[in-house]
C-alpha cells in the first residue's frame, strides 16, 4: 500500500488537463453512453493516482490512463453483459445539426463493432497510437494488432456503406 | 487490398489538415491508405462530435482529493487486515500454548495424587517440577482469560 498518491497535484493537474478531453471521448466512444463514460473516466484517473507506479513519465502515465481505461469498459461489459443493448442508449434521438448526426452515425457505427474493434480503431487512428503502444495497452502482440485493426476496419467501412453513412466520408 | 502499407504510420499521424503532395500521391494509388485515410478521417470528425463539454466532468482537484480519501483508506484496511491476522495467529500459539499447560497440569495432578496417596514419598526435586507445571498451566490459563477479556468489545 502506498503511503502517498503516485503523482503531485501539479503534476496530475498537468496530466488531466492535458488528457481529460480525448480520455472522455474515447470512453463515451467504447461505451456509447456520456454517463457511465463519466463514472469510468473518474474510476480511470482514481486507480491512476492510487495504483500507478509512482516512477512513470507523463507519455507512459497517459497509455496507462488508456489501459486502465479500457479495462475497466471491458469489465464493465463482461458484468453486465450489456454490449448487445449498447447501440440503444448511444443513437437514441434523431439528429438534429451536422454534428449531432456526426456523432449518431459514428456511435451507431461503433456499436455495431465489438468492444476491442472499437478500442482498436479508435486508438489507432483518433489517438494515433502506434501498433505497439496499442499492444502494450489490450495486451496483445503488435502482429495481432495489425490484422486485427485491418479486420476491424474492413468491419467498419461495410457496416458504413450498408447504412449508406460512406458517402460524405471524404469531405 | 493489403493489411499493411509503410506509409500507414506517416498517413494516420498526418492531422486533420490537407496531406503533403507527396503523401495524397501515395494514398492516390495505394488502396489499403486510401482505406485508413478514409477511416481515420471520419472517425476523427465523429469524435470531435462526441464532446460534451466539461460542464459535467468532475474537476481535477475533486479527483485528487478523492484518491487521497481512498489512499487513506486502502491504507487504513491494509493495516487492519495486518492486525487481524496476527491476532488470529495469537490466538492459535494461545491455543497450542494452552492444551499444553492442560497436559502439563493433568500430569502434575495425577502424579502429586500418586504421590501423596499410593506410595506416600515425594522428592524434593520431583515436587518442584510438578509445582512448576502447575504454576505454567496456572499462567496460562490466566492468559488465555486475559486475551478473551482484551479481545471483548
Amino acid at each position: 500500500m502506498t503511503e502517498r498518491l503516485a503523482l503531485s497535484e501539479e503534476s496530475f493537474f498537468e496530466l488531466h488537463a492535458r488528457s481529460h478531453r480525448s480520455l472522455r471521448r474515447y470512453l463515451i466512444g467504447m461505451t456509447g453512453s456520456v454517463e457511465l463514460a463519466e463514472e469510468l473516466l473518474q474510476e480511470s484517473y482514481l486507480r491512476l493516482l492510487t495504483r500507478a507506479p509512482g516512477s512513470l513519465a507523463q507519455p507512459q502515465l497517459v497509455r496507462y490512463l488508456y489501459t486502465v481505461a479500457t479495462r475497466l469498459a471491458n469489465d464493465h461489459f463482461r458484468r453486465r453483459k450489456v454490449e448487445a443493448r449498447w447501440q440503444a442508449s448511444a443513437a437514441g434521438d434523431p439528429a438534429r445539426d451536422e454534428a449531432e448526426v456526426e456523432r449518431s452515425d459514428l456511435l451507431r457505427a461503433l456499436g455495431r463493432l465489438t468492444l476491442r474493434q472499437r478500442t482498436l480503431l479508435w486508438l489507432a487512428y483518433v489517438e494515433e497510437l502506434s501498433h505497439r503502444e496499442i499492444a502494450g495497452i489490450l495486451d496483445l502482440g503488435e502482429r495481432s494488432v495489425r490484422v486485427l485493426l485491418a479486420r476491424s476496419r474492413r468491419r467498419l467501412e461495410k457496416i458504413l456503406r450498408e447504412s449508406g453513412v460512406d458517402r460524405g466520408r471524404d469531405r | 487490398m493489403n493489411d499493411r502499407c509503410d506509409r500507414e504510420d506517416d498517413l494516420v499521424r498526418s492531422g486533420a489538415g490537407p496531406l503533403p503532395p507527396e503523401l495524397e500521391r501515395h494514398v492516390a494509388s495505394c488502396g489499403h491508405c486510401a482505406s485508413v485515410l478514409r477511416t481515420a478521417r471520419w472517425l476523427r470528425r465523429g469524435a470531435e462530435a462526441l464532446d460534451p463539454g466539461d460542464e459535467i466532468s468532475a474537476t481535477a482537484s475533486s479527483l485528487y482529493w478523492k484518491a487521497e480519501l481512498r489512499r487513506q483508506y486502502e491504507v487504513r484496511q491494509s493495516r487492519a487486515a495486518t492486525v487481524r491476522r496476527a491476532l488470529g495467529l495469537g490466538r492459535a500459539w494461545a491455543a497450542a500454548l494452552l492444551a499444553t499447560g492442560l497436559i502439563l497440569g493433568v500430569r502434575f495432578l495425577v502424579g502429586l495424587a500418586h504421590a501423596v496417596l499410593a506410595d506416600g514419598t515425594l522428592s524434593r526435586d520431583d515436587l518442584a517440577i510438578r509445582l512448576a507445571a502447575g504454576v505454567l498451566t496456572l499462567g496460562l490459563l490466566t492468559g488465555w482469560a486475559v486475551l478473551r477479556r482484551l479481545r471483548s468489545p
